[in-house]
């Protein structure tokens, strides 16, 4: 009983230093007067006993400190003890803690912040109940698989579907367009509705905040005009006010009952900002057109594959009895995680796998550091060692260095990485979708990963200077003063050029990965849009039907429009187009040569059909390379006129000019059209995309309701933005501007996920050199160090300095070259998985490499000599002296 | 009267943490106990310095070879007794083994003749 008390008392003791104050006092206080009695009982006097006693015993202090250290001196004292050692010794040796923790909190934090937009983008679980059995469905053209991949759906298809399918339990269309919305007692607003089938929110499993969703009910020709708010447009335009619900706004003039505010997650692909029914009408079955996207449900038990076949299946069926709408179409499902994420995910992952580089860079260079260190540290180790260390204390010691590098590295990595997320997210342009990036931020998932990947460079880079240390001969290094003895310091200086190797070709890779990045972007600065950006601002304007419900009336809206805003100080030009370059929109249409022996239906050329304005050309700078562009005089009635691209142009009259040819196509009606010009091509898609065949037709002759406006400003174009909304609301205030852009912001945005990608590899591959750099500085200036007394030998024998410094030289160029000959090889085989977001460079670029090579030589061999030119500037003496 | 360091010698290093195992062998003991068998035992040569006595018997109750209890002592004062454990008279054999080997390899080192 005693004993268990004892027990506690010594363990609580750790806590409370006064239970064993006294312990230690009462034993010292029996051991001196023992002795004084002895003193007294030979004969001495009382006082001069105990004076003599005490005496024996030594300092009280001494006697506590030596007692205390052994009486605590366990496990979780020790760790403390070697914590506190070395943050010590850390402290002591600034630069290399310095240059640890940069090159930790760097890449720990690159790595962090890469991983947690990897993590929500790629890994995260879509917000809906078993996300993995939601399907989108595409069309697909035969002739036009590569530039449409997932095709817009035809609603007489989506409505077969629905009647046909086995293999879903639900299929939902919808589609998205612009609206003027006016609130109660509120001014129009452009709000960006999407029409949806009521069997969307019952695939996403959505519920309603307030209010209900869509019903079958609302499917149906019959239903009344409803609208269903979204969550956050809700709270920015009514304040979250639940009174809401019952009330009736108008859109586009009509008047809409608000019956429900979905809930935050009920969101799919981009956010809208209000829902409205999508109702079919029998008659649309076997009608043209393609407008719409398409989700569905898998029944249980039905794979995605088989459900695949089943669309490939249908949409056979449906060639036959629509021939007029399918032939040459074929339709098909795939995962919606896939859809949603397919085109970033191997640019996520290759930026993930370059800061996986990074950080592999890092710990070989932080592991080279602290061998280096600890190799000049020998004589400290050995004296330990001496003085009563074991050496599981020593490698311990170290270890626990390297713990406490990363843990304060991790820390400050971890608020580098939070910083870093949200700045990357705001970098990441259109192209990820909305949806996937909601929600980015540093979570459990991504803590508990930053975590391993501490401990995984804790480990790595604590490991090797702990087994150099246990493989060291402690009494030689002793004696030589921290020299190292022969085989200790070769198999450590073999490990440590292996370190730098591999540091060097990690580089080389890193590198060679940002050269082609940077290539690319380069390249796509220098496409030819085909328009002049600068100085220009868009804005789209969508003008109600109901009431400009003649052509008369539009066009005479847009006119009006321009003309007030040309009369603005500081407008240049100002033209309309009803799709944007670059905008992502396009309409599309088969269409004919006249005089030539027509196409079979589906297989004719495919051109982009887009209404401008005569002052278009002009605002937007896009050069008329033949013929004329639009003017006043193309009107309503006059003969119809259009406008082709040069691509259009080169492709169906090589040789040949256009000019007074005419095309027949059916849009609604059969039309008959005059080619009067030639347009200089423009990168409509995407930057990196090629222009396609685009047919222009004047406003009047092909009326859009909603159109973007182009301003050419003579100075800077936000300047003019509020008094082209003034101007705007002056011709009609039910009129809202809406996606204000400079053209400038549009190109970059095009540009923008190259733009980020080049940024970071960059930054990533810069990184990598600079650490890659000191690394073999490291390794260098200490081979020079530990050699020094060779060198003076040498040196005291007559070799020139020359001599000397080309044999260090050519030892660290030796590394490099190894180097950068396996980082070459690697390269070539890790740049393939690039080649697609690669654009005019290929992934085996010879002159990139070649590049990459060249820099890495040259700084290495900087590296290398300085250290052996600060090795020959010493005098032989002092050398060959030793210390 | 001589002071008593003149007779006294230094302990051989490592070999302090044999002679407590010994002397505890005995029975149990309080430090100052320990240091007079230590004194008496060796025919008063090895005086063991307060200074290296107490943090070796810290070490050695840490290490599990010995234990600690209070108990009172033979002129009834309170004082810390310490005991050998289990694992104690196992060191102390080991130990003496091994100093019986070294020390006749050293006899015999030193009895070399030219």
């Amino acid at each position: 009983m005693a004993r268990i008390r004892d027990a506690w008392r010594l363990f609580t003791g750790l806590f409370r230093r006064r239970l064993m104050e006294e312990r230690l006092a009462s034993e010292r206080s029996f051991h001196i007067e023992m002795a004084t009695k002895r003193h007294v009982n030979a004969g001495k006097s009382p006082e001069e006993a105990r004076r003599l006693a005490l005496l024996e015993f030594g300092p009280r202090e001494r006697f506590a400190e030596e007692a205390r250290d052994e009486y605590r001196s366990r496990w979780m004292e020790e760790v403390g003890q070697d914590v506190r050692y070395a943050f010590r010794n850390l402290r002591h040796s600034p630069t290399f803690t310095l240059t640890a923790v940069l090159t930790l909190v760097l890449s720990i934090g690159a790595t962090t912040a890469m991983f947690s937009v990897v993590n929500a983008v790629l890994l995260r679980r879509l917000p809906y109940p078993q996300p993995d059995r939601i399907a989108v469905l595409c069309e697909l053209n035969n002739e036009n698989r590569a530039q449409r991949p997932c095709n817009s759906l035809n609603p007489g298809n989506v409505m077969y579907w629905q009647r046909t399918s086995k293999a879903f339990a639900t299929i939902g269309a919808m589609r998205e367009a612009r609206v003027s919305l006016v609130p109660p007692n509120a001014d129009a607003v452009s709000v960006l509705a999407r029409a949806a089938n009521a069997t969307v929110f019952k695939i996403m499993g959505a519920r309603a905040a307030t209010g209900r969703l869509f019903d079958v009910v609302d499917d149906t020709g019959s239903g009344a005009n409803v609208v269903v708010l979204s969550h956050a447009f809700w709270r920015s335009q009514f304040g979250g006010d639940s009174a809401v619900v019952g009330t009736t706004v108008r859109l586009n003039t009509f008047s809409y009952t608000v019956v429900g505010v979905a809930a935050p997650d009920a969101t799919i692909f981009d956010p809208v900002d209000i829902w409205l029914p999508l109702r079919f009408q029998p008659q649309q079955l076997n009608q043209p057109g393609r407008s719409l996207r398409g989700i569905g449900r898998l029944r249980d038990g039905v794979s995605m594959a088989q459900a695949d076949d089943e669309m490939r299946a249908m949409a056979a069926q449906r060639a036959e009895l629509a021939p007029n709408v399918n032939t040459n179409w074929t339709a098909y499902a795939l995962p919606l995680h896939e859809r949603l994420v397919g085109g970033t995910r191997r640019a996520l992952w290759v930026l993930l796998g370059a800061v996986g580089f990074l950080l592999l860079i890092a710990c070989a260079n932080v592991a080279n550091l602290q061998m280096v260190r600890a190799a000049s540290r020998q004589r400290e180790f050995a004296l330990r060692i001496s003085l009563g260390a074991s050496p599981g204390r020593v490698v311990r010691q170290l270890v626990t260095e390297s713990i406490v590098l990363t843990g304060v590295s991790t820390v400050l990595g971890l608020f580098l990485a939070v910083k870093g997320t949200t700045a990357l997210v705001s970098l990441l342009p259109a192209g990820i979708s909305a949806q996937a990036l909601h929600g980015v931020t540093a979570n459990g998932t991504v803590l508990a990963f930053s975590l391993l990947v501490a401990v995984g460079t804790g480990v790595l880079f604590g490991v090797a200077p702990a087994w150099q240390a246990t493989r060291s001969d402690m009494q030689a290094g002793l004696k030589d003063g921290g020299r190292g003895t022969a085989g200790a310091s070769r198999t450590s200086a073999r490990l440590r050029s292996a370190l730098v190797v591999a540091e060097i070709s990690l580089a080389v890779m890193l590198l060679a990965g940002a050269g082609l990045m940077v290539r690319s972007l380069s390249a796509l600065q220098r496409v030819r849009l085909g328009f002049d950006p600068a100085h220009s601002l868009t804005a789209s304007m969508t003008i109600p039907r109901a009431v400009y419900r003649t052509d008369t009336a539009v066009v005479n809206f847009f006119r009006n429009a321009e003309a007030r805003v040309r009369a603005l100080p500081g407008v240049e030009a100002v033209g309309a187009i009803s799709y944007m370059p670059l905008s992502g929109e396009r309409s599309a249409s088969g269409f004919n040569v006249e005089g030539r022996p027509p196409a079979p239906a589906g297989s004719e050329p495919v051109g982009d059909m887009r209404a401008v304005t005569p002052g278009y050309f002009d605002a937007m700078g896009v050069t008329i390379v033949a013929g004329r562009g639009f003017t006043e005089h193309d009107d309503i009635g006059s003969p119809k006129v259009g406008v082709i691209s040069e691509t259009l142009a080169h492709s169906l009259f090589p040789g040949e000019n256009p000019v007074g040819r005419f095309l027949v196509y059916e849009w609604n009606v059969l039309e008959r059209v005059e080619i009067v010009g030639v347009a200089a091509d423009v990168h409509h898609e995407a930057v990196d995309k090629q222009p396609f065949m685009e047919i222009y037709r004047p406003l009047t002759q092909f009326v859009y309701g909603s159109m973007y406006l182009v301003v050419r400003a003579s100075g800077d174009p936000g300047a003019i933005v509020a008094p082209l909304r003034a101007a705007i609301r002056a011709v009609d205030p039910n009129v809202p501007l809406a996606r204000v852009n400079t053209m400038n912001e549009l190109v970059a945005q095009s540009l923008g996920r190259t733009r980020l990608s080049t940024t970071l590899f960059a930054l990533f591959g810069g990184l990598g050199l600079v650490l890659a750099a000191v690394g073999i500085y490291g390794v260098m200036a200490h081979t020079v160090q530990q050699r020094r007394h060779e060198v003076g030998v040498r040196m005291a024998l007559g070799a020139n300095r020359g001599m000397v410094r080309a044999l260090f030289v050519k030892r660290g160029v030796g590394l490099a070259l190894a180097g950068v000959v396996i980082g070459t090889a690697g390269g070539l085989l890790a740049t393939r998985l690039m080649t697609k977001f690669l654009f005019g460079v290929s992934p085996g670029d010879p002159r990139t490499f070649a590049l990459t090579a060249g820099v890495l030589g040259a700084v290495a061999l900087v590296a290398c000599y300085l250290p052996a030119r600060a090795a020959t500037n010493v005098s032989p003496v002092s050398a060959l002296r030793g210390e | 009267m001589p002071d008593h360091t003149e007779h006294t010698h230094e302990l051989l290093p490592g070999t302090l943490d044999m002679l407590v195992l010994k002397a505890l062998q005995l029975g149990d003991m309080h430090g100052w106990g320990i240091t007079e068998r230590l004194l008496v035992g060796s025919g008063n040569v090895l005086q063991i310095g307060q200074g290296s006595l107490y943090p070796a018997l810290y070490r050695l109750e840490r290490q599990g070879y010995i234990r600690s209890d209070w108990a009172m002592s033979e002129n009834n004062r309170r004082a810390r007794f310490y005991g050998l454990t289990a694992a104690g008279r196992v060191r102390l054999a080991r130990e003496r083994q091994a100093w019986r080997r070294m020390a006749r390899a050293l006899d015999r080192v030193l009895a070399m003749e030219g």
